[in-house]
This record gives structure tokens, sequence and C-alpha cells, in this order.
């Protein structure tokens, strides 16, 4: 899909992506213990009349998809932006840390009491945007040292360093504070269970904020994927453009993971997907990135639900196991070897 | 050189001492009477019980175990060409894991002979799956790097669904081998981990020139006569053979092979055939250091020795980024 | 040639190390319900060590066992510490891994612990001393194996007859409606199932004659299971006892308390709407570590269920 004619088709195509996504969330919201049917669905929301079932809708199935989609949507934007900030095709939250380092900031601040339990969402976030923007430094740094600057190899091995520390860290931290292994267990390997309209409600900001920015900006981001050389030729700062992009990955990656956990691969398989679709324009990359990203988390955990009935399936679990073939294929066949 | 001739004297010398220190410190008070006690043969069966029994193997374990990583991360640093990997890379630790967890979770009793097996078994499946996936006219670092990931993630979504819903008691003690100890360290089990490794290190020792080699990059590295896939499989099978019979032994011990080379390089240079020996001297010297520490530090509990490295790697990595900020770019 | 020169001495010396066949057995020679039966231990032992602060520990003191070592590190029952620390017992430190040199400078003659916790190190604790692993599922007979291997039989069956003789007289009176017993946690519900392979104070329950829900019984091995809100409708039992946990503080626990009741699935349980649902404590129904934790058990189900409104 090149040209400008193929605009209006790319256009038509995130419509009717949008309407997918939504009758999926819908189809997602009746899943569960108890089928409940659209219309059922549908009158919760919009003609409440506090009967068991609009209860359920309400307070346990609408925020657990709200969160999904927010997540899955933060995550595949935060994504698209490192790949395009870094010109790497592997950035991604997951694989450079980031995901690794808002985790444990958020146990680590769990464990020293310094927040109150997982219900806290607003503590939590700032914990989450610190551990996130931390991490991410640190593997940035430690990737860019030595000759040729932070190439693929450097910047994956930098980052499974530091991920693999933070995770021991995070690991060790419930070995000896059990109290908070056990408020926490699900949530290290990303899971929405028991998320509350309270918790999506005091993360909905930052991450409505980190969309809008990257949408409003997402011509030059295309610019800035292009590599330092062509876009500094095209007048853009290289340092304005690399600090506002990871303002904009700390906002999204930190709130996904205050909500979700890490979650891994929706980082790194949406932008990908959506480049394989619409080619390597940004300004449909992070639209499409975005819906996708919810549709994809929204997906996973539905199916974790409907495997596992009556427990809670991490959907972490169910993206590694979905996201970690794609990133197989990808790895094997469509990756320059350097 | 003198400063570096220095330190390597000092890191020998060390061994001994800290092998010392390992008898004389812990949780009960063994003085230095005591010791001589037991050189002279009139030590109590309590004196010869703590040191001879579960203190010496328990440091000659840290020793052994901690050279084997050492070498192990050398070798990987070198077919990854890049200092920043270690034999997890491979998804050797997540592949080892998922083996042990199902082991614990399906066997009661029975399961503790089974877990070192299960171990080995997971490491050595998953390096071979890495290998073979990687695989495509030959191989390249980054895409084995990557394959590694990428299995190691469904091999650690599997140890998590384990964890998440397997009987409390199990998740406990999974959680403990995963930790990785030499709590269990005996004569018996030092033998076999010795033994094991006998084979797999002779053959490092002797494949210091492919090691060398491959540092050139797979072009020139093939101009002077290797062999570079082969080599590459080879050298990969070495690393999985001596870091599996550790994990086999000890359980996930994890940051040594990224550290012991590092430290080792700085003593004595990139040259492969004085890197490895350096590089298993610091390995065994930081495990027994770790294991030390963890033993005394919150007595009577002990914090696993895997967890006390965990806690190293941050400042070591630190120190790390901060010496070489003004590397060439 | 070295290598296989090596490799023939490993071997040697591994045979060489092999212990000669095991000479008569001078105590008394368990064979039944422990691993790596038959284990010879002394008749009369006078130094145990127990490996861990559950049923050993509890039943062992109840027994008056003289015990000289236990992990207290991670003892999470107060009353229990306090009553081996009364006994003069020393602390071995963590369950999982208690200090082997502490067990050795106690100079045990007998060790005794758990086949889940502690069948992968039980080679180590049998160079100190001869180690038990008591491998049975029911707590009762965890007691009877104890005593027997202690010589202690006469005071275990009369502490069982009290407790059985009490268990009679309540099952008379239970009332015969559904009660259901849930734990509360910061991740959600645990409901400990009644059932072959129940948790001690649920068999306890279930030896009374209380009758628990249909989501609550079941006839395999299922120790428990982990209803979200959705599901806690079906615990429709008449009368709710529930236990809060919020992890091994207990300040937190009145605050998840306070949470948990203001839902509205909560407050549509029929045992709630109709004013009988009692927070038990959690000492008593998630701590069990002998014959008093069953009657411990046995008053709640007097106060709440026998003798309720």
């Amino acid at each position: 899909m090149t040209g400008r004619h193929a605009d209006p088709l790319r256009a038509l195509g995130l419509a009717i992506l949008f309407c997918v996504c939504i009758l999926v969330a819908a189809l997602a919201i009746g899943a569960g213990t108890s089928r409940l049917s659209l219309v059922t669905v549908c009158e919760a929301i919009f003609a409440f009349d506090g009967s068991r079932d609009h209860l359920v809708v309400t307070m346990l199935r609408l925020p657990r998809v709200l969160a999904g989609a927010m997540a899955g949507a933060a995550l595949a934007v935060a994504g698209a932006v490192m790949q395009a900030a870094t010109g790497n095709p592997l950035a991604s939250p997951g694989l450079l840390g980031i995901n690794a380092g808002g985790a444990f900031a958020v146990v680590a601040a769990m464990a020293l009491q310094m927040t109150g339990s997982m219900g806290d969402g607003n503590g939590l976030i700032w914990y989450a945007f610190g551990g996130a923007a931390i991490a991410g430094f640190a593997v940035h740094a430690l990737g860019s040292l030595g000759p040729g600057g932070p190439t693929s190899l450097k910047l994956v091995l930098a980052g499974a360093v530091v991920g693999t520390f933070l995770t021991s860290l995070t690991a060790a931290t419930l070995i000896v504070d059990q109290a908070t292994l056990e408020a926490v267990r699900l949530w290290t390997v990303g899971s929405l269970s028991g998320r509350t309209m309270g918790q999506v409600v005091a993360v909905a900001p930052y991450i409505a904020t980190g969309l809008a920015a990257a949408l409003v900006l997402r011509r030059q981001f295309t610019t800035l994927s292009l590599g330092p050389n062509i876009s500094g030729a095209l007048g853009q700062s290289a340092l304005l453009w690399r600090t506002i992009s990871v303002v904009i990955v700390v906002l999204l990656a930190g709130s996904a993971v205050a909500l979700a956990g890490p979650v891994g691969f929706v980082g790194l398989v949406m932008p990908h997907i959506a480049r394989l679709t619409v080619g390597a324009d940004y300004r449909w990359i992070v639209p499409y990135s975005a819906i996708g990203g919810a549709l994809l988390l929204v997906t996973a955990d539905m199916i974790g639900r409907g495997l596992f009935a009556n427990q809670d399936f991490p959907v972490g679990v169910t993206m590694a196991l979905i996201g970690a073939p794609f990133f197989l294929w990808l790895a094997r066949y469509r990756l320059r070897s350097s | 050189m003198t400063s570096h001739r220095l330190i390597l004297s000092a890191a020998i010398m060390s061994v001994p001492a800290l092998l010392l220190a390992s008898l004389a410190l812990g949780d009960q008070t063994v003085s230095r009477a005591d010791l001589e006690s037991l050189v002279d043969g009139s030590a109590t069966g309590q004196i010869r019980m703590i040191v001879l029994d579960l203190r010496l193997p328990r440091a000659l374990m840290a020793l052994t175990a901690g050279m084997a990583l050492g070498i192990a991360g050398a070798i990987a640093q070198a077919v990854m060409r890049n200092p920043l990997a270690e034999p997890g890379i491979l998804g050797i630790n997540a592949g080892a894991a998922l083996a042990g967890g199902l082991v614990i979770v399906s066997f009661k009793g029975a399961g503790a002979a089974l877990l070192p097996v299960a171990g080995f078994a997971g490491a050595t499946v998953m390096a071979a799956a890495v290998f073979a996936l990687s695989w495509r006219n030959g191989t390249s670092s980054l895409r084995i790097v990557l394959i590694g990931i990428a299995l190691g993630s469904l091999a650690g979504a599997g140890s998590s669904f384990l964890i998440a819903f397997a009987d409390v008691a199990d998740v406990q003690r999974l959680m403990i081998w995963l930790s990785g100890s030499v709590y269990a360290a005996s004569w018996e089990t030092l033998r076999l981990l010795a033994a094991w490794l006998v084979v797999p290190v002779v053959l490092a020792c002797l494949a210091v020139r492919q090691l060398d080699l491959m540092r050139f990059g797979d072009d020139v590295a093939a101009s002077l006569g290797q062999r570079v896939n082969l080599g590459r499989a080879f050298l990969i099978l070495l690393c999985t053979a001596i870091s599996g019979a550790t994990v086999a032994a000890c359980g996930l011990i994890g940051f040594i092979g990224l550290i012991a080379p590092h430290v080792a390089r700085r003593m004595v240079g990139a040259g492969h055939a004085r890197l490895i020996p350096a590089s298993a001297l610091v390995g065994g010297l930081l495990l027994m250091a770790a294991d030390l520490i963890g033993r005394t530090v919150i007595a009577p509990a002990q914090l696993p020795a895997g967890i006390v490295t965990a806690l190293i790697g941050a400042p070591f990595l630190g120190y790390l980024l901060w010496g070489r900020r003004h590397a060439a770019q | 040639m070295k290598t296989a020169l090596c490799l023939i001495i490993s071997a040697l010396a591994m045979l060489l190390s092999l212990t000669p066949a095991a000479a008569q057995c001078q105590g008394r020679a368990i064979s039944e319900h422990v691993l790596g039966a038959p284990v010879c231990v002394p008749t009369a032992p006078s130094r145990i060590v127990v490996l861990d602060p559950f049923y050993n520990l509890g039943m062992g003191l109840e027994l008056g066992l003289p015990i000289v070592g236990a992990p207290l590190m991670t003892a999470q029952d107060a009353d229990l510490r306090t009553a081996a620390e009364k006994a003069s017992v020393t602390d071995i430190g963590d369950a999982r891994q208690p200090s082997l040199e502490r067990i050795v400078a106690l100079k045990p003659d007998l060790i005794i612990g758990d086949a889940t916790l502690h069948a992968q190190v039980r080679g180590m604790f049998e160079k100190i001393a001869p180690t038990v692993l008591i491998d049975v599922r029911n707590w009762k007979d965890h007691l009877q194996v104890l005593a027997d291997m202690t010589g202690r039989k006469d005071t275990a069956a009369e502490l069982l007859a009290g407790y059985e003789a009490r268990v009679a007289a309540i099952r008379a009176r239970v009332p015969h409606f559904p009660v259901s017993v849930l734990r509360i946690t910061p991740t959600g519900f645990h409901v400990y199932v009644s059932g072959p392979a129940s948790y001690a104070p649920y068999a306890v329950l279930r030896e009374a004659g209380v009758q628990r829900t249909a989501y609550e019984t079941v006839t395999d091995d299922t120790g428990f299971k982990r209803p979200g809100w959705e599901e806690i409708g079906l615990l429709d039992g008449k009368t709710l006892l529930y236990v809060v946990v919020s992890g091994y503080d207990q300040v937190p626990d009145d605050a998840l308390e306070a949470a948990t009741i203001k839902n509205p699935f909560w407050q549509m349980l029929p045992a709630v709407q109709a004013g009988r649902a009692y927070r038990v404590d959690r000492g008593t129904w998630m701590g069990f570590y002998g014959v008093a934790s069953a009657h411990r058990v046995l008053d709640d189900v007097e106060r709440y269920i026998v003798n309720a409104p």
C-alpha cells in the first residue's frame, strides 16, 4: 500500500479495525463464568438497573476489558515510538528492560511499605514511571558502550542483562518478603485480574496524554525513523526528539505496567504487524498499533479466561505464548544478520 | 603490566585464604585452636562434622561451580562477540528452570534425585532448540540471542504457569531451587560435579585458539581457516555442558558468568589462553565469597548464593558502566 | 588419555565411597509412612530436632517430646513460638533451609521432618542423626506416627480420645444446613474444600458433621479453589465464616475486610443478607499445629454454628 491513493484505503482499514475492536471488547465483557449476551452488556452500560448481571458487567468485566485495551494500546504505541527513535526493529518496552524496571519499582515500593495495596493506582504509577525511566536509561547507556554505538545486538543484550537483573531482584524481594509475594504473585507475570474502575480512571489521564502526544507527533516520528543523518539534514534536532520519545515511552509503558504488570511482546509484535500491513509511514503505524494493541491484549485475556474458567490465567502468560512464536518467526526470517 | 601481575598473584593467593575463611566463619564458632586440633587429629566429632562434612564440601562446591560458570561465561562472551553475553542468554537457565519445575510439581518425594538430571536435560534441550532454530544457512550472534530470548520467554511463561497454579509447598521448593544454592553440597555431589566437568573443561582449554579467532568476526575467522559455524556449534555445546552441569548441581546461579570474564579481562588481557583460567579463578572466588556471605549474614537463616550474586550484580554493572564511559565509540 | 584416567579415578572414588550394608538396628525400626523406610531410630530419644514449625513442633510439644531445636524464624503462630521458647527450643533458622551447623551443635539423636519440605536434602540431615521424614496426609495419622516413633502412644491416645469424644458430641448437635467458609486474601478468595485431602481445620469441620455447599465439596484430591467475585455467589451457605489474611503482618487485615464488605457482590450473599456472616480468627483456621488447634476449630463450630441464633 503506497502512494496517496492508498490513504483512503488505510483510513477505511483503521475504521474497520476500530469497529472490530469494539465488537471484541463487547464480546469479552460478555464472556466469563456466566455468559452474558451483547444486549445485556449494552443495557448494563447505558441503562444500568442495579441487577446482579449489570453489576458483574460494570464492576468486574468492564474495568478489566478497559484496562486491557488501555494497556495494550499504550504498550504497542510505546514500542512503535521506541522503534522510531532508536531505528531498531527490536526496540520494545519488554525487550529493553523498561517493563522489568517499572515492575521492580512497584514491588520494591510495596515491600518497603511506601505505598498501600495494589488498589492504590495513583501511588503506584509514579513508582512505575520512575522504575521504567531508570531502567530505560541504564539499558541505553549500557548498550551504547563500545564501538558502533547502540546496535541491535548490544541493545538487546543490554536489555537482557538489565531485565534479568531486575527480575532477579524482584524475585529476591519476593522470597524475602512473603507478604508482598501474596499481593503480587500473579501481577508479576502480567495480569488484569481484579482491576477496578478506580484504578482504570487513575491511570487513564497518563495513557491518554501519551497516546495523544504520539498521535499528534506522528509525522515527526516518521522523519525520526529515517535515521539520525537524514532527520538531522531535515532540520530535526536529535536531542529534542530523543527526549520527547523517552518521555512518551516512559509515560505509556510506566502506566501500562502500573495497570497490568509487565506484559511482554505487545510492544514488539504490534508495530511489526502494523508495519507489514500499512508500510513504514508512522502517520498510520501509530493509530494502527494503538487499536491493534488494544485488540490483541483484550483477545489474549479473553482466551485466558475462556480456557481456564475458574482460575485466573494471567494475561502475560497468554501473551508470551502468542508473542514468542511470532518473535521467533521474526528473528528467524525477517531480520538481516549483523 | 606489573600491577596486573600483582593483582593476579593476589587473586591466586586469595583462594586458599578464602577457603580458610569459609572453614572458620559461619553460624557456629570454630576457633583457631579448633582448626589446629583438626590437623593434629584431636578434634571433637562435632568440629569434625561442621568443618569437614559441612563447610569444606560447601566451599569446594562453590569454588568448583564458580570456576565452571566463569569458564562458561568467557566462552559465551567469545561466541556472542559481546561483553554482555552470559550463558543464560542461550535460554539455558529458562529451560533448566522449566524442567526442574515440572519435576518438582509432578513427583513428590522421588523428585529429589531426578532434579539434577531434569535440570541438565532441560538446559541441553533448550540450547539445542535455540541453535537449531537459529540455523539458517549458518548462524549469527544476533539471531542466536533473539531466538534464545524468545524460547526463554516461552519457557518462562511455562514456569510462571506452574508457579501460579501449583501447590504452595511445591512452589516454595521450586523457588528455593530456582534461586540457586550450594546448601546441599556433599562430597558425593562434589565428586559427581567434578567428574562431569573434567571433559568439557579440558576441551575448553584446548579450544582457546578457536575462541581467539571468533573475536575477529566471521569473515576474518573463516579466512584464517576456521570453520565458523561448526566452531560456534561446538563452543555453544561446551558452554551448555558446563553450565548445565552447574545447574544440575546447584540450581540457577546468575551473573558469575557475566562478571568473572570482565574482571579477568582486566587482569590478564583478552587472550583466551590466559582468560579462561583467570575467568575460572575469579568465578570461583566470587561464588565462594557469595556463599560465605549468604550463610553468615542473617544466620541461622540462609540466603541462597544465587540471590547474593544477583544483589552484587547491580553495583558491578554500575562500575562497568562507569569504567567504560570513556571507551571509544 | 588423561581424560580417561580422570574418569576412571573418579569412578573408583565414587565406588569407594559406598557405605557398607546397614548394621542391625539397635532401636526402633520405622517402616511405614516415612520416606526412605526403614529408618532406625533410638528407642528413647532424648534430644530431638524438628525441621518444621507446624505439625512436628506443635504435636511434638503436645506429646511432651524433648525437642531441642526447631525453625522458629518461620513460625507464624505467636502462641506456638512462645511455647517453644518456654520449652528452651533453640531456633535453627528457616524451615526450608535450616542451619545445618546449628543442628550439629545441638547434638540431636533424632531429626524429624516433613516429606514435602525436606525430601531433597534428606542426605544432609542423615549425616548428623537418624532422620525421619513423615509422609502422611491426615493430621491424626501424623500424630500417631509421631507418637509411635517416640514411645508416646499413650499420650497420643489420650489426646485423641478427648478430641473424638468432643467431636461426637458436637456432631449430634450440629444443624443440618450448609455452611460456607471462605478466606479473603489481597489477590482474591481461597476456598479450602471439604474432601479426602482437606487441610486439617476443614477436615475437623467435616468430622464435626458440618455440611458445606456443593461448590465447597469435592471427592478428589483438590485442596482449595480460587473463586472470583462472580463465583462467590456459589457459596450460598446459610452461615458464612470468613478469615481475613492479608499477609504475615496482621495490621492490614481490617482494611482488607472493610474493603471486601463494601462490595455489592458480598452483600448479595444469602448469609450476609441474613446477618449470619462471622469473621473468625486466622490463627485457628490458617495455622494448624496439633490437637489444641483442633479444639479451637471446634470452639468456633460451637460458637457460630451450633449455638448461633
